[in-house]
């Protein structure tokens, strides 16, 4: 009897959870601001196998090792390419700054020019080296530009068993939305560990673009990551799938890693 | 066994394997623990629009072996064969193998050592060279073969050394190895007077032996460069105090009974080179420049009173360069190329001023899988120039395909236009493994 007064109550109690988190939903900045407050570790090491397949299944695979740091806000990253023999030694640096008026830093190592190429950040749309993720969505992977986008949340619901918040992004306005390539976003995130699971994107026509899934996701040295992400392009019926393994956090990531004459000798 | 044994072994051990493999790869498999060898094969078939001919149709092969020495060195070699069936660019060698690169990459306490023959790459600009003069080049293709294929490795001492925000990068080359020209008869045999002394026509001309540097330390090129990356601005600050890889042509003329006896003694000078180079990003654009002074520049003289034939100058390059990133997948670059000789004299084979620009379209398709690209150089003062465009498939991770172009036109006498005769369609496989 006491079971069941027990089961009542609980059922009760989660019901009118339910009510009051739907009138008191949090915002969708709220919720950006708990991605971005989630911890990534100072530094992070991590190998990346990226697999491409077009629409006719035909399929081009890449490794990579990268390693990430934090310089005070700044975000230094370097990506370095061991296959295939065509991409190999291609590295890329970024440094991203904090400040939101500040363009990012980016360099190019390409082998078969044997030079270290400066390139614009300020294209954030472009598609990153052949994949499905955007330069921007590279460099913010699991966090998001506050200042890009209106958010508004639309309900809370489950995915794949996790509770999650379902919101919508708006670019700020048309310059940042031809710059980022999109004109939604409908993110779905994981309101326990504040870690988007699912992402919808669509154009500045508003046609479905892309979905990404984050999946995988556990804990590396007490940091929830996601070890798989895919990626489904809906116009181009291109697929990419980053699968990442050995991945550490604050061990120690040598300063001189993120530098040109890093990316010029090769890891 | 010490450290230095360790090395010579590796490296021994890196030629037997690269000759084992050619031979049984299975046989070196159990040398390659630590190795990571990779091949890069390249076929290509170039035709002549004029008549159709076949100028070119090579294999080159290309061994890279990369074996790791300790914890923070690795020792790298680099083969390269190449057969030409059609014998148009180096009519001399029909079948080359040659030792590419061979070099330890160490570190030293926070400074990277690379000790060995290498490529030393200086500089910002794309097709053309103000700074990339570490290295001498291979002008069997004229300038249409990538730079890093065309550039001739050197035994070069080389140190990057970290100080503060600096990286300070020395060099020392004991290697007197210069530039190597298309031989006479050849396809890019240069015939432009810009570069080939003429002649009065009906004199005796007798062009000795070049005459070169003999002292392996004496004669060495050595150099620095300074670099760092401040307020968004990449700049380095370059010297070189090196031997000109072009000789100079001093001339001897003799009045005899029999005619006029033209001699020829090329020989080799050494010249200092200051410059360096900047870049910056603004918005979609990225801006890059360099800039070099050559001290001792010798050009060639028409004029029957000089002494030698030459006369000496300085010589001011610069390149300002404009990659524009607005469009999606898309680069547009242009270049503006000058070069200024500060003692100019009338009867110098080369104007005081000469601009060249460039243009660059490349675009990618297909996430990556097809780029395409065109790349125009013309010479504002000699009315000349070329086009180069270019479609790459990437067939596979291991197969690229592409076709092309490279197109002359205008002054003869110029520097493109003296290969206008030379137009081609070229196409070609490379895999990578």
């Amino acid at each position: 009897m006491n079971t069941l007064k027990t089961l009542l109550a609980s059922i009760v109690l989660v019901t009118s959870n339910t009510v009051t988190a739907n009138d008191t939903l949090p915002t969708g900045e709220q919720i950006a601001k708990n991605i971005n407050a989630r911890n990534e570790g100072i530094s992070q090491s991590r190998n990346l196998k990226m697999i491409l397949t077009d629409k006719r299944g035909k399929e081009r695979i890449r490794e990579t090792i990268s390693y990430r740091k934090y310089f005070g806000d700044e975000k230094r990253t370097v990506i370095h390419y061991l296959t295939p023999r065509n991409v190999r030694k291609t590295a890329f640096l970024t440094y991203d700054y904090p400040e939101a008026d500040k363009d990012d830093d980016q360099w190019l190592y390409l082998p078969a020019m044997r030079k270290v190429r400066r390139i614009s950040a300020s294209d954030r749309g472009d598609y990153f080296l052949g994949t499905d993720f955007t330069y921007e969505d590279i460099k913010k992977e699991s966090k998001v530009t506050l200042e890009d986008f209106t958010r508004e949340t639309l309900r809370e619901e489950m995915l794949d068993g996790h509770p999650v918040y379902v919101i919508e992004a708006i670019p700020v306005n048309n310059e940042v939305a031809e710059e980022l390539g999109y004109g939604k976003v409908i993110q779905w995130v994981d309101k326990n560990i504040w870690m988007t699971r699912k992402s919808e994107f669509y154009d500045t026509r508003g046609k479905h673009l892309k979905t990404t899934l984050f999946k995988d996701i556990k804990q590396v040295d007490s940091i929830w990551t996601a070890h798989r992400l895919e990626v489904d392009n809906h116009k181009t019926d291109h697929k990419t799938v980053f699968v990442f393994s050995d991945i550490i956090y604050d061990k120690e990531v040598r300063d001189d890693f993120f530098t040109q004459r890093a990316i010029r000798r090769g890891i | 066994m010490t450290f230095l044994h360790n090395v010579q072994y590796v490296a021994a051990s890196n030629i037997l394997v690269l000759t084992a493999l050619l031979a049984n790869p299975v046989a070196a498999d159990s040398l390659l623990d630590n190795s990571t060898l990779s091949t890069r094969i390249e076929s290509e078939w170039s035709v002549l629009t004029k008549d159709g001919s076949t100028q070119k149709l090579q294999l080159m092969i290309e061994p890279e072996l990369e074996t790791e020495v300790g914890e923070d060195s690795s020792i790298t070699t680099i083969v390269r064969l190449r057969t030409d069936a059609k014998d148009n660019l180096s009519p001399d060698d029909h079948n080359q193998a040659e030792l590419r690169e061979l070099y330890l990459d160490t570190t030293i306490s926070d400074s990277i050592v690379i000790i060995g023959k290498q490529q030393v790459v200086w500089g910002k600009s794309d097709g053309l060279k103000v700074l990339d003069i570490v290295n001498p080049q291979d002008f069997r293709e004229f300038i249409l073969d990538d730079f890093a294929q065309s550039r001739i490795p050197l035994w070069t001492v080389n140190a990057e050394i970290p100080i503060n925000d600096i990286t300070l990068q020395l060099l020392l080359i004991p290697d007197q190895t210069y530039h190597e020209f298309a031989t006479v008869g050849s396809s890019y045999a240069f015939t432009s007077p810009l570069i080939i002394p003429t002649t009065p026509p009906g004199s005796n001309v007798t062009i000795n032996q070049t005459e070169e540097p003999e002292q392996i330390l004496q004669d060495a090129d050595i150099g620095f460069r300074l670099s760092t990356f401040t307020n968004g601005w990449d700049i380095t600050f370059n010297y070189l105090y090196h031997y000109d890889d072009t000789p100079v042509s001093f001339r001897t003329i003799d009045l005899t009974a029999s005619g006029v006896n033209i001699s020829i003694n090329p020989k080799y000078k050494r010249t200092h080179l200051i410059g360096g180079t900047f870049s910056n990003t603004f918005g979609d654009l990225t801006l890059r420049g360099e800039v070099g002074y050559l001290t001792d520049k010798y050009i060639s003289t028409t004029d029957p009173t000089d002494t030698d034939g030459v006369v000496k100058t300085g010589e001011l390059k610069y390149v300002l360069g404009f990659d524009w990133y607005g469009l999606t997948d898309t680069l547009l670059s242009t270049q503006i190329f000058q070069t200024y000789l500060d003692n100019h004299e009338k009867g110098m084979i080369r104007e005081e001023l000469n601009t060249q620009i460039t243009f660059l379209f490349k675009q990618d398709y297909m996430n990556e899988t097809l780029h395409a690209e065109v790349l125009f150089l013309h010479d504002i003062d000699y009315e000349d120039g070329m086009v180069r465009p270019k479609l790459t498939y990437e067939y596979s991770d291991e197969v690229n395909i592409y076709v092309g172009a490279d197109v002359f036109y205008g002054n003869e006498n110029g520097l493109f236009g003296q290969y206008k005769e030379t137009d081609r369609v070229v196409s070609g496989v490379v895999i990578g493994f």
